[in-house]
């Protein structure tokens, strides 16, 4: 409770370079977007909560 | 926000870029969203500054949804502290919100998930990540736009537009 109030859960980020990570999800239309295939360069930006 | 003004686009068209915008809201929710932040976040900008309204404005902009976390989980996006969350700028940014009269809602996802922003070259390597300090930090968009062109890092921190929501 105490570490989720003032540190929060750390993970490994990808490092500049580094082949960018795959995914593979569903976009508002209902099509499959697979990041290998799709066209470059991208700009990915995840979001928090939707405000 | 920024990411859709006009010179913004006009910049992505030139460099061929492309944006993936990914959210951890239910696929419902996120097709509700999307129009909701068109509405009133993007039309009154364009409004404000007299700008023409475009006719393809998410021409290079897909929305995508994410609900089990997974590439949230990849790219290395824990939660955030309570403390980071409601953090001084973040809570500026809820009263400048409120200030210009745009909706703010209790969120109904988890308010501690950690956002981010990565760019990818025509190679697939990352030239760019960012987790912000806090909620309301995000990347300038001179950074975003300095690494889809693969710009020399001095050239990406000449920063020509203060960071803001996407």
């Amino acid at each position: 409770m105490l570490k989720q109030i003032f540190i929060g859960e750390k993970r490994p980020v990808p490092k500049i370079g580094r082949l960018a990570p795959p995914f593979a999800l569903s976009a508002t239309e209902g099509e499959l977007i697979r990041l290998e295939d799709y066209p470059k360069p991208v700009a990915l930006v995840f979001m928090r909560h939707l405000a | 926000m920024q990411l859709h003004r006009p010179e913004v686009l006009t910049e992505l068209t030139a460099l061929e870029a492309h944006l993936l915008v990914i959210s951890f809201a239910p696929l419902e929710h996120l097709r509700l969203w999307v129009p909701h932040f068109q509405e009133n976040f993007l039309e009154p900008w364009y409004a404000e500054h007299a700008q023409p309204w475009p006719a393809d404005l998410f021409a290079r902009t897909r929305f995508l949804t994410d609900p089990n976390l997974a590439a949230y989980h990849a790219y290395g996006l824990g939660r955030n502290s309570v403390v980071k969350v409601y953090g001084p700028g973040i809570l500026w940014q809820y009263v400048r919100w409120g200030i210009q009269g745009k909706p703010i809602h209790k969120p109904t996802e988890d308010p501690l998930q950690r956002g981010g922003d990565f760019v990818v070259d025509r190679a697939g390597q990352l030239t760019l990540t960012h987790l912000g300090r806090d909620q309301a930090d995000r990347p300038p968009i001179a950074d975003i736009l300095g690494a889809l062109g693969r710009l020399a890092p001095d050239a990406q921190n000449k920063a020509i537009l203060p960071s803001e929501s996407p």
